[in-house]
């Protein structure tokens, strides 16, 4: 390894084939059950994915560089776009005859190049107040326009990884704090002790941190309104209101309606037990008991063939691709780069979690695809996309020297 | 990074070790399910199963204008079976193959359509007959994996209307992307009221929640759950009448043709027959490949619904259409005279009049009555192109009705951009002379002709036609709402003209129809005749009675040659009976009545007029 010569990054090619290997044969089993063939479907998006994979990793990142503010613009009118016209069952997708986009997948990537250009740039400087208010502007609205999509679980990655790319870009501490003091706040609420400790607690880090008593005191008045707050909002509701947002966070309350498919699903990766039943032998998936077995809920098709040794190993392995790339944000002397990388791997990250965490029944069910291995173009080819830009900037960081 | 700093690395240190602890709750998770609460699940998955059944809304009937029933449903019984359950129980196969006296090898083609999913029920037979279904349900505990899916299907009681009402079926996989809140396999309408009105007709899908046992038998209710009822779809009341539908049908009978009967005053449609058809379950069943490519490539068209998608070139009954328009635009004035020779020399071309001894000198009321070409043929060319486009599209020609029913036609009423593009520059005064006489480009949908004509019978007030009266949700009744109606922009004098002359077609000396006259009801009206490559077709606009009118009638004969003998008669007949007049009474008696009115006309005649 020689100072300035490239590597090959062999790494995140090879996880990702895996994990694409496991996606096949998972799609393979729920495609057959469904009477659908999205395993051959899934084929033609994963030939495309390959040829972006390759032609993006070879591609100098200069040059993604140089067009992502572009690329950022053009997925802004796609989303537009697809609140006026779209199609498909959900209305989310964009195109003509078969073939179709969803925006709201290009945009994950549209928004990772587009903060980590805008943090790159030497003159702009997150500690200063309207420049971090210019990055969350150029999060903010391809969030709020997935969000009235409606695509709840999509829109949330972006916050997610906005957060965490500006928490790698030196945001001050206090200000981490001060963001995460809110919703500390309103979940601490429906304890009164546990509410005033919060607010001490913030009111202590803040002087501690330098912040004037005065001013760190004003905050703390902030926060208990805010704390004091939440439960009149709550019992605001209307009844049925309560009930959706209860649904929402615990399915399980309304067992036929939101709970019907986590309890399938439980009951799938339940009973494949530490072996698993075998492939093509889930009496669940194959007795379409699973809704959605194809796309968000494939992980429990793994779980209930492959039982806790398969779905061990794509927790593993889906762990290893995210160190790796945080790892490589690490190493990588262009800030752009380890920006990228680190949204990536945040993105990877928290979509893994939200769903293999949806089908075990820790999180709620929003809707969001398991990467590599759920059936879905859009979705596939965007993750082929950031891997594809990831490998090519993993290969070109200096050896220690 | 260049500007990393101690500070910095340990934030991603920080970000490593926050990824870690997530995936690590997932692996506990994991632990927890499959290895530590694995056999609750395991049992779960063996005895306690659910299953959402949908349940079909009952689709929304139909009814005539007068509450009679056109079209109902009635549950078809659906034999399904669960491979894996069958397969490993041959008793039980040979059993049931005995009671439906089916191949095995059949039997097992039939179950091997959906490949290996072993637990899914697959459809065996379609529609059982209710004995099959009685002796299969006594003999159920020795048939696991047996059971019957009941589907509403759709029975329309007459063998009538059957373009408009149309027809249903699933949605298309490859369609269902299209339409939100639709799944593939939903029955919807695929075409004429069934597809038009399919919102209001469908109603809302219902779920019951079932318990299954491992083959998928279903054991029980959940309990302690409400199923969800579906809700079913609305009824819908057609401005169609019944009997004047049956008979107008029966009178066109294998004639390729159409019948459209409208009511003036509100657009609503009494009528709209279109022959030949076909029987109206034909796309309820599977169609095989032989049926359907009989069907489609059958010389008398029968998938065609001529009402609305049949166009023709409206011949002589466009003549009120352009006499209003040369008076409105003052472009002649009721004295305004011709001299009919039999025809009329343009340059090197004779146009031909009808009447090859001509008509003499010809003003207006002559020119409809007796139906004078030449006349028109000289009012064509004063008028020019674009003055006669302005006028005639203003009652429709050339644009749809808008109808409630798919695909219909436009016709094709001609303007002067249209002929400069097809013949250049310098398209001739031919053309025009052939448009004035309703023949050439001019194509006209027998609908559009009967909306014509119940412009004129409405005093120039022109309305969207309509099939629907309104909707009945339970015994409520919602009536549409109003439909698009304008004043066409003919003085009423104009239109009082155009009238009194479709009288004098019936009634006076040299009307191209008086053979039909009628002393019980004055009918106005206008033969035509629509030339062609082989025979000419027939058409007869009327409306009646003269001072009220309550129907307008557009008939259209395919091949029928003469509008006065092939088509007049038929809506003649339809009047009558739409306004209560005995039909046989007046077959009886009408050469005495008409040689008795006669006498009295002739009398008549001898007076001087205005």
């Amino acid at each position: 390894m020689r100072i300035g010569q490239r590597n090959i990054e062999w790494m995140l090619p090879l996880l990702t084939l895996l994990l694409l290997a496991v996606g096949l044969v998972a799609l393979y089993s729920a495609s057959d059950a469904a009477g659908v063939d999205y395993f051959k479907r899934q084929f033609i998006y994963l030939g495309i994915g390959t040829f972006l994979f390759i032609l993006l990793a070879l591609i100098p990142y200069r040059i993604i560089f140089a067009f992502s503010f572009i690329f950022y613009t053009i997925v802004l009118m796609l989303l537009v776009l697809v609140l006026l016209v779209g199609t498909g069952p959900t209305g989310r997708w964009l195109g003509v005859g078969a073939f179709h986009i969803q925006p709201s997948e290009l945009a994950k990537l549209a928004v990772i190049l587009a903060l980590a250009r805008f943090l790159s740039d030497s003159r702009n400087d997150i500690q200063q107040f309207r420049h971090l208010a210019a990055y969350a502007f150029l999060a903010a609205l391809p969030f709020g326009l997935i969000l009235i999509e409606p695509d709840l679980g999509t829109s949330l990655v972006i916050p997610f990884l906005a957060a965490a790319i500006a928490f790698w870009g030196g945001i001050p501490m206090l200000t981490v704090v001060l963001v995460l003091s809110l919703p500390t706040v309103m979940i601490s609420s429906i304890n009164p002790y546990a509410l005033v400790a919060v607010i001490g607690g913030i009111v202590l880090y803040a002087y501690l941190a330098g912040v004037r008593i005065s001013l760190a005191l004003v905050w703390g008045i902030a926060a208990g309104f805010f704390g004091w707050l939440t439960p009149v909002l709550w019992n605001q509701l209307h009844d049925y209101q309560r009930q959706r947002l209860l649904t929402f966070i615990n399915p399980e309350v309304d067992p036929l309606g939101a709970g019907y498919q986590l309890i399938q699903s439980k009951i799938a990766v339940g009973s494949g037990r530490f072996w698993g039943k075998g492939f093509m032998e889930g009496s669940q998936t194959q007795g379409g008991f699973l809704p959605e077995q194809h796309t968000d809920f494939i992980f429990s098709v793994i779980g209930e063939e492959w039982g806790f040794a398969g779905t061990i190993i794509v927790v593993g392995l889906f762990w290893l691709l995210v160190v790796r790339l945080l790892y490589l944000a690490l190493k990588v002397e262009s800030g752009f780069s380890s920006y990228v990388l680190l949204g990536v791997a945040t993105t990877l990250g928290f979509q893994v979690f939200v769903n293999i965490g949806m089908t075990t029944g820790i999180m709620p069910v929003t809707g969001l695809p398991l990467p590599l291995i759920s059936y879905g173009g859009s979705s596939l080819l965007t993750l082929m996309m950031m891997l594809g830009i990831s490998t090519g900037m993993g290969a070109r960081w200096k050896g220690r020297g | 990074m260049s500007e990393t700093a101690q500070f910095s690395r340990l934030r991603l240190f920080f970000l490593i070790f926050i990824m870690t602890v997530f995936f690590l709750i997932l692996s506990y998770r994991l632990l927890r399910l499959q290895v530590m609460q694995s056999e609750t699940y395991l049992q779960q998955s063996e005895t306690n199963r659910m299953r959402i059944v949908e349940v079909a809304p009952l689709r929304g009937l139909m009814f005539d204008r007068n509450q009679n029933l056109l079209v109902d449903n009635y549950p078809s019984y659906e034999l399904m079976v669960v491979p894996k359950a069958i397969h490993e129980n041959p008793a039980a196969k040979d059993t049931l193959l005995a009671l439906i006296g089916l191949e095995e090898e059949e039997f097992d083609r039939r179950l091997g359509r959906i490949r290996k999913n072993l637990y899914k029920p697959v459809r065996i037979l379609h529609d059982v007959s209710f004995s099959l279904y009685a002796a299969i349900e006594e003999r159920k505990i020795y048939l696991p994996g047996v059971s019957f899916e009941v589907h509403p299907k759709r029975a329309y009681l007459y063998n009538l209307l059957t373009h408009t009402l149309g027809h249903i079926g699933e949605l298309k996989e490859s369609d269902s992307q299209r339409r939100r809140g639709l799944e593939a396999g939903d029955i919807i309408g695929l075409s004429g009221i069934e597809q038009v009105w399919n919102d209001s007709l469908m109603g809302k899908k219902g779920y019951l929640y079932k318990e299954v046992d491992v083959v998928g038998r279903i054991i029980g209710d959940i309990p302690n759950v409400a199923p969800i009822p579906p809700v079913e779809g609305a009824d819908i009341i057609l401005s169609i009448d019944l009997e004047l539908q049956r008979y107008s049908e029966e009178l066109l009978g294998e004639n390729p043709g159409s019948v459209v009967a409208i009511e003036p005053a509100t657009g609503e449609v009494l009528v709209l027959a279109s022959k030949p058809d076909y029987p109206p379950e034909t796309f309820a069943n599977v169609l095989t490949q032989e049926q359907w490519k009989a069907l489609q490539e059958d010389p008398d068209t029968p998938l065609i619904h001529r009402a609305v998608q049949g166009v023709y070139p409206p011949g002589s009954i466009f003549k009120m259409g352009v006499l209003g328009a040369g008076l409105q635009t003052a472009t002649i004035d009721t004295n305004w005279s011709v001299t009919c020779v039999g025809g009329y020399q343009l340059g090197r071309r004779w146009f031909k009049c009808w009447n090859k001894a001509g008509h003499g000198e010809v003003k207006h009321r002559t020119a409809i009555e007796s139906s004078c070409d030449v006349y028109f043929y000289l009012l064509g060319l004063k008028l020019g192109i674009d003055k006669f486009h302005t006028q005639l599209s203003q009652f429709g020609f050339g644009s749809k009705t808008g109808i409630d029913l798919p695909h219909e036609s436009e016709g094709l009423l001609p303007s002067g951009q249209y002929f400069r593009k097809r013949y250049g520059e310098n398209w001739s005064e031919g053309h025009l002379f052939n448009i004035a006489i309703g023949q050439g480009e001019v194509l006209v949908s027998p609908l559009q002709a009967a909306v014509y004509t119940a412009c004129l019978a409405n005093n120039g007030w022109w309305k969207t036609p309509h099939l629907v009266k309104g909707t009945k949700h339970g015994e409520t009744i919602f009536p549409v709402d109003e439909v698009e109606t304008h004043k066409v922009s003919l003085d009423s004098e104009v239109i009082d003209i155009l009238r009194r002359d479709m009288l004098r077609v019936t009634e006076g000396p040299r009307g191209t129809a008086k053979w039909l006259y009628d002393p019980r009801v004055q009918v106005a009206g206008k033969t035509g005749t629509a030339q062609n490559a082989g025979e000419d077709h027939a058409w007869f606009v009327a409306f009646a009675p003269y001072d009220d009118p309550k129907i307008a009638v557009a008939v259209l004969v395919e091949f029928g040659e003469h509008g006065s003998t092939a088509a007049a008669p038929i809506a003649y007949k339809v009047i009558r009976k739409h306004l209560g007049l005995d039909e046989e009474t007046w077959q009886q008696y009408r050469w005495k009545i008409i040689r008795e009115q006669q006498a009295a006309r002739e009398a008549l005649e001898e007076t001087p007029q205005e």
